[in-house]
């Protein structure tokens, strides 16, 4: 089975890095490296042209950082994975990517092999969560359950809330399609699906929260 | 006579490409749905006295502040049959009106708010629109009904007070405060009597605005018309043809703005009219805010706030002849000229861009400049000098090289041309060349200026900077120490100043001899400067790597500490521009004012903006305090929120704001409220006793606050437009802690009372003592903390980038190396691997930022999954998903990582465990984690092996790190049930 090279564009401002990137991602013969940028402002006025199958963003960039990027972005294109790329496993700023949109994140000294894995992972509907960053899921996910009509769309279903703490517990996604018995591409799509209910739920939280401060009743009419 | 006829015609024909290729001069900016806005319906916009916006949505109404949208909670308001607005007002005493869908009105005030629905006699039916007349009251038009408000009186005029039946009518009040009517086709005036036909228009519904000069406009038949008292429609000017407008709205310049169903948004000044983008063609309402910026509502593309532009992007798409611009100058006609990147030459007359293609063959253009006689000097790469005269290229030989690099016409006529291959730099004085000797051996001159009084600067890109001195290079490279920084650009100002763009070490300033230099260190936006214009209103404009930006002189070189620069970018709609650089000249000021700059997406014009209203800062509100994230106070005005005494209202008078002793993680919230330029706004905020100073937030609307000692404090914020000008009174807030039993008056009194005759009153002097001290230690600590999250940042993104590139680079050996030199290559990949971890441990304890229990939890479980996966032992964790709110020490957080590392390091390499355990139990002042494997279990008997001499050492190392945060740690063993290490650890360090 052959298929169309996976096409990538790469922003990171740190010059050596991305050119480090860039070689492996361009030897690789299953990717096709498209574009290359250094910094947030230029990426988010070209990757609309280029239109990549997967994005490799730096979080921290000068000018516009990378989870704005991201969630500028991920608005016009939906169908674009976006993966962070960053120095330190900080949960908080992954986990602020991910609310963007990002469907996954990978430390900057992953070696080559791994790295090239993953963006195929990630093309073919993978979605890597470490416990940390399930747990914060969870939270942000029981927080906040206004009834609008967006949110509903961004309830979990039972099996998804299963899979979510599972990966909160410290399972791996083997160990979780042995526990539940279905495939270890099954647990993928959840985890998958979980990110983008994730990012639409973030949305809707931010607006829900002030509609939460009790108001005040209007004074009926001839009372 | 055909002739003529011809020319004529032709003229017309560039006329109208002229115009259809040139840019608007407005743009737009929008807010939609993924912005936040409930709904990509706006019906209506106002803007509240203290500086909110309020918008109307099909989707409820939400107080808008330039970035945050928040809701009012009309939805909890059982009476209303639906959420949409249809029409909004806000009246001169400052109450908010909302016309909703189904006929309720609802005002709200300050703090409280009233429904009048069909109970009170209003029509079941929409709401048009709602007016305000002289005498304050409220006219609320729907079809075929007008009601009015005074007090809570409500009056209903009907088909009885002829009022006509009409849809989308409107009524709205005059300068001399007559009411009028708009219902189909007719305009009529309204009074207490009811409806009085006026006049008979043509076209259907009829459209009116009052004018702020005593009058009406109208749109009849594609038309605006102006109406005066009795007399005629004056025809202003004509709209496209079949145009349906919904709204017409006079700014305070006097320009008509006119909101359109299919066109658009139309502008009308002076007669003039002209078509404005916005983000959807149907415009549904037009609204101008305090500071003078025009607000649109669209139905479909959200609220929409139109702007000029004061940088715009020429390219090819209006009719540049090439992609790129690598230098400018115009002619003594006034004609521009320019170069392109590729090497050609081009020039814009009438308003059209042309190539200049009277060139020998592959002559690549590279940099030009024209003389006040008319005549062009062209540098190229290979051919050197070219006099361009009457369209007539000649070359100019001699010099020591071909490839031009900068050219400069001094005001006395002598021509100023640098050459690379070798690099010289040559006068042209009456057609004769001189050379000049090096003294120092500069290479690529890419920077020339002549400063007021005829002296030559010249700038190297190997960071020499020299003087002209009669027939001598003066070397003056030392004015910055002996780095030599690398020069791109020179610019001489009016004043006898000259500047100096460097590569990545900012803006560099010589005047009477005394230099300074400017950085990103002290507030400039990038330290990367390729060109410097400056305007006539004595502002710098500099294009840098990061964009282009604008200083005003005086801030400049003022001794304020802060720099001020307004930034363009994409607030301006420029897309991101990559500045030429490397020939000279590359920028100009046009004898038209304007200012050109040449970069790699074409030709950058600026008109330089009206300098701002100095009186005119920001207004800036405080908007909610939280404390251990639970709201404790927020802005309350036309919130429609509940007089709560649990809540404090921060838009009341001096608000104030009282604290437990023992509260945490005080957040204050604010907003300025700037909706010109929020990029270029500063913020600014001091805590008194605690800051003598004023704080600079960049980029942030909060501070955070730890622990406060008992006492009263007062909270200020002020904010500065980009101009530097401040806000002169800020909101204020006092804050008043509680002391703890032992700090309070009665307590201390008691105790001194006593003592006092004990001990001569000790204990007293020294409680307050201690409470001096404790005001100095929590400015220590905040001190403390900017600091901490500096370091943090510092490793992170410094040294963090570094070890990231070692091992990367170490990652691909050359294919040549022998199996040593792979071995090699590997043990520095997995040396700097651990590093990387140990250092990805103390930054994230170090960091402030991380100083939660929650954040413990996350990273414990993180490291301990992606540990033990890598050893294939599994892992599986039981940490309670709400963790109390607690900070925890860096010390604290220091210490027990490592410990806790230690232990599941120990398991990794001696437990032969195949599943690890790990639990966290919050308990009350304390928590305990534990950590069991299903291991071989440590024989305390057993002879001290050999292969782990320092199995007793990793214990003991937990051991010490518990002891120094007051913990304690137990290990229970046996070979059966594996090993369990225990670790209890008070939240806060007693010492």
């Amino acid at each position: 089975m052959t298929s169309n090279p996976i096409s990538v564009s790469i922003i990171e401002d740190d010059l050596s890095l991305r050119a480090i990137y860039a070689e492996w991602i361009d030897q690789a013969e299953d990717f096709d490296l498209i574009s290359l940028y250094e910094n947030g402002q230029e990426a988010f006025e070209g990757i609309p042209n280029d239109k990549p199958d997967v994005v490799l963003s730096d979080i921290n960039l000068p000018g516009l950082n990378g989870v704005e990027c991201v969630r500028g972005l991920k608005k016009t294109l939906p169908k674009v994975q976006f993966v962070i790329i960053t120095v330190y496993e900080d949960s908080n700023r992954i986990f602020k990517a991910l609310e963007a949109g990002a469907t996954g994140y990978l430390l900057k000294q992953t070696p080559r092999d791994r790295l090239l894995s993953s963006l195929r992972e990630v093309h073919q509907g993978g979605s890597p969560m470490s416990s940390g960053i399930a747990r914060k899921v969870v939270q942000c996910f029981r927080k906040t359950p206004p009834k609008t009509e967006e949110n509903e769309l961004s309830q979990l279903s039972n099996r998804e809330e299963e899979v979510l703490n599972l990966l909160a517990q410290g399972y791996l996604c083997k160990e979780i399609s042995e526990e539940l018995g279905i495939s270890s591409h099954t647990v993928d799509t959840y985890r998958r699906r979980i990110y983008e209910k994730l990012h639409v739920h973030s949305r809707a939280q931010a607006t829900a929260i002030y509609n939460q401060l009790k108001p005040s009743s209007v004074q009926e009419p001839n009372a | 006579m055909f002739i003529r006829l011809v020319i004529v015609f032709s003229a017309l024909a560039t006329f109208f490409l002229h115009a259809e290729n040139e840019q608007s001069k407005w743009f737009y900016r929008a807010w939609q749905t993924e912005d936040g806005l409930p709904d990509n319906s706006v019906s209506t916009i106002s803007q509240s006295p203290d500086g909110y916006l309020w918008i109307g949505t099909n989707g409820g109404v939400i107080r808008f502040n330039g970035s945050e949208f928040h809701p009012l909670p009309l939805r909890e308001n059982a009476n209303l049959p639906s959420q949409q607005v249809h029409a909004m007002l806000m009246d001169r005493a400052g109450r908010l009106w909302l016309g909703m869908e189904r006929g309720p009105l609802v005002r709200i005030e300050k703090d409280s708010s009233h429904l009048f629905n069909a109970s009170d006699g209003l029509p079941d039916k929409r709401v048009d629109n709602i007016c305000e007349d002289l005498q304050g009251r409220i006219w609320a038009n729907y079809s075929g009904g007008v009601v009015r408000i005074e007090g809570d009186k409500i009056t209903r005029f009907t088909k009885k007070h002829r009022i006509p039946v009409g849809q989308h009518s409107s009524v709205v009040c005059d300068t001399d405060g007559q009411l009028w009517m708009a219902s189909n086709r007719w305009l009529g005036r309204l009074d207490e009597k009811g409806h009085h036909r006026f006049r008979k228009f043509k076209s259907a519904p009829l459209r009116i605005a009052p004018s702020r000069q005593s009058g009406l406009w109208v749109v009849d038949e594609s038309a605006l018309l102006f109406l005066k008292g009795e007399g005629k429609n004056t025809h202003i000017v004509d709209l496209p043809a079949e145009t349906s407008v919904n709204t017409i709205f006079e700014d305070r310049l006097g320009a008509v703005w006119i909101g359109t169903q299919k066109n658009g948004l139309l502008r009308v000044f002076e007669k003039h009219l002209e078509k404005v983008p916005t983000s959807h063609p149907w415009i549904t309402c037009i609204q101008e805010d305090q500071e003078g910026n025009i607000w649109v509502g669209t139905k479909g593309g959200g609220l929409n706030l139109i702007r000029t532009r004061t940088a715009t992007l020429i390219d090819q798409s209006v009719g540049l002849p090439f992609s790129s611009v690598r230098s400018i100058s115009y002619d003594s006609r006034g004609l521009t000229w320019a170069t392109s990147l590729d090497g050609q030459l081009g020039y814009k007359k009438s308003g059209k861009w042309h190539l200049f293609t009277d060139l020998p063959k592959e002559t690549f253009a590279q940099c030009l400049s024209a003389d006040s006689s008319g005549t062009i000097w062209l540098g190229t790469r290979k051919r050197g000098l070219f006099k361009i005269e009457n369209r007539k290229a000649t070359p100019l030989k001699d010099l020591s090289s071909g490839f031009v690099r900068s050219i400069l016409t001094a005001t006395n006529g002598d021509l100023w041309v640098s050459t690379s291959h070798p690099h010289h730099l040559h006068r042209i004085r009456n057609g004769e060349i001189f050379t000049f000797e090096k003294p120092i051996n500069f290479i690529a001159i890419r920077a020339i200026t002549e400063s007021p009084d005829g002296t030559i600067w010249i700038g190297s890109s190997n960071g020499h900077l020299l003087r002209i001195d009669g027939d001598q290079l003066i070397d003056e490279s030392a004015i910055d120490g002996p780095q030599n920084l690398s020069i791109r650009t020179l610019h001489s100002t009016p004043d006898g100043s000259l500047w100096i763009g460097y590569a990545g070490f900012g803006l560099g300033h010589l005047k009477d001899g005394v230099y300074r230099r400017f950085t990103t260190d002290k507030g400039l936006h990038d330290d990367y400067i390729s060109q410097i214009q400056h305007d006539d209103d004595n502002r710098l404009w500099i294009l840098a790597n990061r964009g282009l930006f604008k200083i005003n002189l005086k801030h400049l070189l003022a001794e304020s500490g802060y720099l001020y620069y307004q930034f363009y970018g994409r607030n301006n709609a420029l897309p991101s521009i990559q500045p030429s650089r490397d020939f000279s000249p590359s920028s100009i000021q046009h004898q038209n004012g304007k200012l050109y700059f040449s970069t790699h997406q074409g030709l950058l014009e600026v008109v330089p903006d009206h300098p701002e209203n100095p009186s005119l800062p920001p207004p800036v509100l405080l908007e909610k305090i939280t404390l251990n994230s639970k709201p404790v106070a927020l802005f309350k005005n036309r919130s429609m929120l509940t007089e709560s005494p649990d809540i404090v209202d921060l838009s009341a008078p001096a608000p104030q704001l009282t604290l437990p002793p023992d509260h945490d993680n005080l957040v204050i919230s604010f907003a300025a409220l700037n909706f010109t330029s929020p990029e270029n706004t500063v913020i600014r905020y001091r805590l008194q006793p605690l800051d003598n100073k004023w704080r600079v937030i960049d980029n942030q609307n909060s501070v955070t606050f730890p622990r406060l000692p008992a006492g009263n404090y007062q909270f200020e914020v002020i904010a500065s437009n980009s101009s530097g000008i401040w806000s002169k009174n800020g909101p204020s807030l006092d804050l008043i802690v509680k002391p703890f039993y032992w700090e309070t008056w009665w307590f201390k009194m008691g105790i001194g009372i006593i003592t006092a005759l004990i001990a001569g009153g000790f204990v007293f002097l020294g409680l307050r003592r201690k409470h001096q001290i404790q005001l100095q230690k929590i400015a220590a600590r905040e001190a403390l903390e900017h600091e901490r999250s500096r370091i943090a940042r510092d490793i992170h993104d410094d040294l963090g980038a570094t070890l990231t590139r070692i091992t990367l680079l170490s990652e691909s050996p050359p294919q040549t190396a022998d199996q040593n030199t792979q071995h090699a290559f590997e043990k520095i990949r997995s040396t700097t691997r651990e590093l990387m971890s140990s250092m990805d441990g103390v930054v994230w304890a170090i960091n402030p930022e991380h100083d939660t229990f929650d954040d413990l939890a996350n990273y414990l479980s993180s490291y301990a999954q992606e540990f033990l996966s890598v050893a294939e032992i599994s892992c599986r964790l039981t940490f309670p998903l709400e963790l109390p709110e607690r900070r925890l020490s860096a010390q604290l957080r220091h210490n027990l990582l490592l410990a806790f590392k230690e232990a599941l390091n120990n398991i990794v390499k001696y437990a032969e465990a195949t599943s690890v355990r790990i639990t966290l139990d919050p308990g009350n002042g304390f928590f305990v984690l534990k950590i069991q494997d299903d291991g071989t279990g440590i024989d305390p008997d057993a002879p001290s092996d050999p292969n782990r001499p320092n199995a007793g050492k990793g214990m003991a190392n937990m051991e010490a790190r518990m002891l120094d945060i007051g913990g304690s740690c137990h290990f229970e063993s046996s070979p059966e049930q594996g090993t369990t290490v225990e670790f209890n650890v008070p939240f806060t360090i007693k010492s």
